[in-house]
């Protein structure tokens, strides 16, 4: 200790020239001024005609906020360019301010860029540095920087924060974050499968609850005609109205299950939009979860046609390929740890023997309609990719890491359209039940 | 000479010059041209590396406290000694060139990207030529209590990018391509063989005459061997994108923090980290101009100093304009040459040690035996048939005991 205290005051000059090469350059920039800076914290991406529609999210840093008043000022700000990149600059420019980048976390795109390849659409969010890998895809139903605009109704961590809504979403099996680097990775894979999640907010009481997205917008487009024919003018001002007074109570929902849509090396091709096949996918998403579970129609004993809501603590799945006559097979081993039922909503006239419930063929009888309903799930999501030709379950790759001799050979035989010899096999555990 | 380090100090270098220079581009690199089997280019380099600084640690053991220069001076001549430290001073020189490109590539594309560098860099410049300046004595003080920070830097980042990576995408560890990792193997064999450093510690280590010891393989073994871990990890977070990922240290921790809500906390290491980097240059560099020194005889440090970074940033600047492309570039020429210095010199400088060592033991031997001569007075002849009967005695008191007997 005391040589390094001499060596320190031997050597002061080159110890401070030291800390000078690294913290005073960044004093020759103005823009190191928190004013001269507004932080980026979302983009929406559309496309319109040939051009990019890009809209910020950003919130501008107020000289006399209140710290930790937990309010700041949202603003979203658009234009148009022949790239994401020129359009980014153009806000740059109109706003006279440097657009900070690196606080972004989400990138919203619209159903308009669908139409093409979208990974390289999404190239600028790969070259460019100053955004961090993990930046979360999400993609709008129909305008994103409307679906973008309206982040202004959810709670302002909700709004500015929707990657960590997410990520919560996913540990708690009704969300899928998707990076875009991951999203692009995917696409460049031997399967070529690859997906992202929709969004969906919408004002408190306008989502047809249990229906799909489209269903939704379709109902909000419809009560719009209908009300706009007779009173134009009105009807703007009154939903500016309601705008303003929603947006002050902040009553913008995420829709609980958005749809997933899945992605051919990059080129869009279909959308799961029913709760089950959603779930399929979530299920089978090997990222460990925990969430809740309910199954329909259980009999045995004191069971008559119940319906079942069970809690689990935690989740995983395994992926392992074998080849049964030259062909893969994808063997899906899940195991839920803890379960816990919730929720008995029996048929038949109640009884005490559902709170007791100790006979073991009515927990075998709950627990095989688990299995049975997680089987389902995930059999549906792999069919009806594999309808559309694509490989939503990465068997292909799997297939090639794990067996790579049997893969080739494979594939030497069928090429491209090795997915219709492959099949599935779910093996479901419940591990600690009740 | 004056022993201007510690054992400890050495250990702590070859720790931080063999780590630092294989965390920024050299993940990135390789997977452009290997993929998923980038790993064994860690393993099979690190693998040689551990068995020549074998042999260094053993040419420094053979050797007694002479350092390179001076063990060359006497068996080769001073030509080939200037010969011999002229090549090992543009080694260095060459090898400066990498963590420089680092600290460039960091603060030019990353920190401050909206200042020149060619500017801002002159501050770093001035900062190493004080380094160089103040020798190898700051150098080692310096790293000592850096160490820890910078591997707990590591340690940190590491495990971060490690709770997050994809491991299977480096399977399957079996359908590789031999002569494409010979040929990667070869045009990345200039980010390893750092040990070469040890040559320039030679006579200058205090304690035990300059054994620098086990320890030293050890760390250059497990270095290796966690980088090859460590293109795994990077590999399995970005696959089919790594090579787009050209900085491997600030790149892998990126998808860990999300649940966080401090925002990227790991930038503090990362910066910690790179600091690392600043020892690097200025120990390659210090030692380049100790060698350039010896071999033109020129005793001002300062201005040996001065001369040797400011051809690091003019390289840089004028040469070398685009970042990355500067050391691809001179990597293509020197990886035919670099073998010469990885494995020529521990094996040249083992057999001048043992050389130099024979000529120690015999010009000892003739000291004693015209010691001995004069003692008994036995004639030349008869102490040759004495010597074949008898084995050779190290000093005068065995010899006369010998004849005693």
């Amino acid at each position: 200790m005391r040589k390094i205290v001499a060596f320190v005051k031997k050597h002061t000059i080159l110890i401070i020239l030291l800390a000078i090469s690294i913290l005073f350059p960044q004093s020759f920039s103005y823009q190191s001024k928190l004013n001269m800076r507004v932080l980026v914290t979302a983009i929406a991406v559309d496309k319109v005609q040939e051009d990019y529609e890009v809209t910020l999210q950003v919130v501008m840093p107020q000289a006399k906020a209140e710290q930790g008043s937990g309010k700041a000022v949202l603003s979203f700000i658009t234009e148009q360019g022949k790239s994401i990149s020129e359009s980014i600059q153009k806000i740059a420019y109109k706003i006279g301010n440097t657009a900070a980048l690196s606080h972004v976390s989400t990138v919203i795109v619209g159903n308009s860029l669908l139409d093409g390849n979208l990974t390289k659409e999404l190239d600028y969010f790969i070259r460019n540095t100053e955004f961090n890998s993990a930046v979360m895809l999400l993609i709008a139903p129909e305008s994103a920087k409307d679906m973008l605009k309206k982040t202004q109704n959810l709670e302002i961590n909700e709004a500015i924060r929707l990657q960590k809504v997410f990520v919560y979403k996913e540990s708690s099996l009704n969300g899928l974050m998707m990076p875009i680097v991951e999203f692009m990775n995917n696409s460049l894979t031997i399967s070529g499968s690859s997906m992202a999640s929709g969004i969906l907010i919408s004002n408190e009481g306008e989502e047809v609850l249990g229906q799909s997205t489209d269903k939704t917008l379709e109902s909000q487009q419809s009560q719009q005609q209908g009300g706009g024919n007779q009173n134009g003018q009105e009807s703007k001002e009154s939903s500016n109205q309601q705008g303003g007074e929603s947006s002050k109570e902040q009553n913008g929902r995420i829709k609980y299950y958005n749809d997933i849509y899945y992605f051919k090396n990059g080129k869009y091709v279909n959308k799961y939009d029913k709760e089950d096949e959603i779930l399929g996918i979530f299920l089978s998403n090997r990222a460990p979860n925990t969430g809740e579970l309910v199954v329909q129609n259980v009999k045995g004993d004191f069971l008559k046609d119940a319906t079942i809501g069970c809690k689990f603590r935690q989740q995983e799945t395994k992926n392992n390929i074998k080849f049964i006559d030259g062909k893969p097979i994808l063997v899906i081993d899940m195991a839920f740890k803890d379960v816990k039922i919730n929720e008995i909503l029996n048929q038949g006239q109640p009884t005490p023997a559902l709170y007791e419930f100790q006979a073991e063929s009515s927990q075998s009888n709950i627990v095989q309609a688990i299995q049975e309903r997680v089987e389902s799930c995930v059999r549906l999501a792999y069919e009806k990719a594999k309808k559309d030709g694509v490989d939503i379950l990465n068997i292909g790759d799997l297939a090639y890491r794990q067996k790579p001799y049997e893969w080739k050979e494979y594939y030497s035989k069928t090429g491209e359209s090795y997915l219709s010899g492959t099949d599935i096999e779910v093996n479901v555990k419940v591990n600690n039940f009740n | 000479m004056k022993k201007q380090l510690t054992k400890r100090q050495v250990l702590f270098l070859v720790i931080i010059t063999t780590l630092a220079n294989k965390t920024q581009r050299l993940p990135s690199l390789i997977s452009a041209q290997l993929g998923r089997h980038g790993w064994l280019v860690f393993v099979i380099l690190g693998l040689i590396d551990v068995g020549f600084v074998s042999l260094a640690l053993l040419a420094n053991k053979i050797n007694k406290s002479k350092t390179c220069y001076e063990l060359c001076k006497q068996t080769c001549g001073i030509f080939i000694a200037k010969v011999v430290v002229f090549v090992l001073g543009a080694y260095f020189f060459i090898k400066s060139l990498l963590p420089f490109e680092a600290i460039h590539d960091a603060f030019s594309t990353v920190l401050f990207d909206n200042l020149p560098w060619p500017l801002y860099g002159l501050f770093i410049i001035v900062a190493i030529i004080l380094v160089c300046i103040y020798g190898l004595n700051a150098i080692g003080r310096v790293g000592e209590p850096f160490v820890y920070l910078f591997l707990t830097s590591f340690i940190v980042l590491f495990g971060l990018g490690v709770s997050t990576t994809d491991l299977s995408r480096v399977l399957p560890f079996i359908d590789f391509d031999v002569p494409k990792i010979i040929d990667a193997c070869w045009d990345f064999c200039l980010w390893f063989g750092g040990f070469v450093i040890i040559f320039m510690f030679m006579g200058r280590v205090k304690e035990d005459d300059g054994k620098m010891g086990w320890p030293i393989i050890i760390a250059v073994l497990a270095v290796n061997l966690i980088m090859a871990f460590g293109y795994m990890v990077f590999y399995g977070l970005y696959e089919n994108l790594a090579a787009d990922k050209v900085n491997f240290i600030s790149m892998i921790s990126q998808f860990s923090l999300l649940n966080v809500d401090l925002g990227r906390i790991d930038w503090f290491f990362i910066l910690f980290y790179q600091f690392g980097q600043f020892i690097c240059i200025g120990l390659y560099l210090c030692l380049a101009t100790k060698c350039f020194s010896e071999v033109f005889g020129i005793k001002n440090r300062v201005l040996m100093s001065f001369i040797v970074v400011m051809a690091v940033y003019l390289l840089d600047v004028f040469l070398f304009k685009t970042v990355g492309e500067g050391v691809s570039e001179v990597s293509t020429i020197v990886k035919y040459v670099h073998p010469i210095t990885v494995i020529g010199l521990p094996i040249f400088f083992i057999i001048i040690a043992c050389v130099a060592r024979k000529k120690e033991k015999n010009a000892i031997f003739s000291n004693n035996l015209v010691k001995f001569k004069l003692l008994t007075g036995i004639s030349s002849k008869n102490i040759k048939n004495f010597i074949k009967d008898k084995k050779v005695y190290k000093s005068c008191d065995q010899i006369c005991e010998g004849e005693k007997q």
